[in-house]
């Protein structure tokens, strides 16, 4: 187990940026994993990754770069996982 | 610090007042270095040494009139004068309006004339607040907060803990959310924590199962507050199998901000009603705030009646 943090920077390149239904399913991952998942875009402090509301005031338009951060045992997978759904632009 | 004439104007605008753009409205970026007030009535009596000319220019009933009397060429003299000093921008109260040659010298130099309807002392004080807000330090942090029995209460505790049910079953029993799941907290001048939402999920609340609703469209005006000083945080938390829970609750704090702000930890438990335990904490700490601690007192009183076995 290690608790270091696993942070990795991705670009939002789905038309309508991430708003509120991709951000639905950024927490229907995010809550799978125990890790303790943050993201946060240039400048604005980290959000929680497990909640809706949190994770559309970080307001990241199409061609924004927002880092995922987790600290965790799964931490790993979990920043993996949703750095994969953000590139299939959230399935849009 | 530094705001923009912009960000104040929003500010203002914000509040429900009015800040229409005179002249100059191209130059909104202008920065306004020293966030303050000043009434240059010195100034366009020609006096310049000490004046303040990062501060936001008002202009107010008696420096109009005094421009006013002056003969046409001094006036455009003096005018020029203040513009020259490089101001953030320039505010006439009282809804009156620039001149043309007023409005033309705001934009040979670039900055913006706004107008507001109030009277000057009014729009100063407004203003002055705005101002100290848009450079009052800031903090986010993640919980729900709402207006519990007159304080401000926020509910803090990791996702999934039931912060935003407890705070639902809070508003059906009359209580006034605030935000949810994220917290602006802005110390204003006072030293107070000031909690509000951010602009884009204002009102709105995300509930599993449900998605995002709207507060004041199913629970009506009442069920809602813009802004709300903080005084306490109540922090929810699983208990894990094993580890003993607090029975006898200290007095504890956690620092925002450099303030200190009073703490209570409950563990949730599956059928537990939070909002009935979350109110009467809250109506516990009412009852301290005016100086009356029980927990304290209950000791001292159990203490008391042990001295006296003890004694006899």
């Amino acid at each position: 187990m290690s608790d270091d943090m696993i942070s990795k920077e991705v670009e939002i390149q789905n038309e309508y940026g991430f708003h509120f239904v991709p951000a639905g399913k950024f927490v229907n991952i995010a809550s799978k994993y125990n890790a303790q998942i943050t993201v946060e875009r240039d400048g604005i402090e980290p959000v929680e990754g497990k909640s809706v509301i949190a994770l559309v005031t970080i307001e990241a338009n199409k061609g924004c770069k927002i880092r995922i951060n987790a600290v965790g045992a799964d931490a790993k997978q979990a920043v993996d996982e949703l750095v994969e759904l953000v590139d299939s632009k959230f399935g849009e | 610090m530094s705001v923009s004439v912009n960000e104040f104007r929003e500010a203002v605008l914000n509040q429900q007042l009015h800040l229409e753009i005179e002249a100059g409205g191209e130059y909104l970026d202008r920065e306004i270095e020293e966030v303050a007030i000043n009434r240059p009535g010195l100034a366009v009596a020609g006096f310049f040494k000490y004046f303040a000319n990062k501060r936001v220019q008002i202009l107010g009933l008696a420096e109009s009139e005094y421009i006013k009397l002056l003969p046409d060429e001094e006036r455009a003299r003096r005018v020029e004068g203040l513009f020259k000093q490089d101001i953030p921008c320039v505010v006439l109260t009282r809804g009156r309006h620039a001149s043309d040659d007023f409005k033309c010298l705001a934009e040979k130099f670039k900055t913006p004339v706004l107008r507001s309807t109030m009277i000057t002392g009014n729009f100063i004080n407004q203003a002055t607040l705005t101002l100290e807000d848009l450079v009052a330090p800031t903090t986010r942090l993640h919980g729900t907060m709402l207006d519990v029995l007159g304080l401000g209460v926020m509910i803090e505790g990791s996702s999934g803990v039931g912060k935003s049910e407890a705070a639902l079953a809070l508003i059906e029993r009359g209580h006034s959310l605030v935000t949810d799941d994220l917290t602006i907290l802005r110390k204003n001048n006072s030293g107070e924590l000031v909690g509000t939402a951010p602009e884009m999920t204002r009102y709105h609340m995300e509930i599993r199962g449900l998605g995002v609703i709207n507060v004041p469209s199913l629970f009506g005006m009442a069920s809602i507050t813009t802004e709300k000083p903080l005084d306490m945080i109540i922090a929810l938390y699983h208990p894990k199998p094993g580890e003993p829970e607090e029975r006898v609750s200290s007095r504890r704090t956690r620092t925002v901000l450099d303030v200190e702000v009073p703490l209570v930890t409950l563990p949730v438990r599956a059928g537990r009603d939070m909002s009935n335990v979350i109110e009467v904490a809250v109506r516990n700490q009412k009852l301290r705030m005016l100086g009356h601690d029980t927990a304290e007192s209950f000791n001292a009183n159990i203490i008391r009646r042990l001295k006296k076995r003890e004694d006899s």
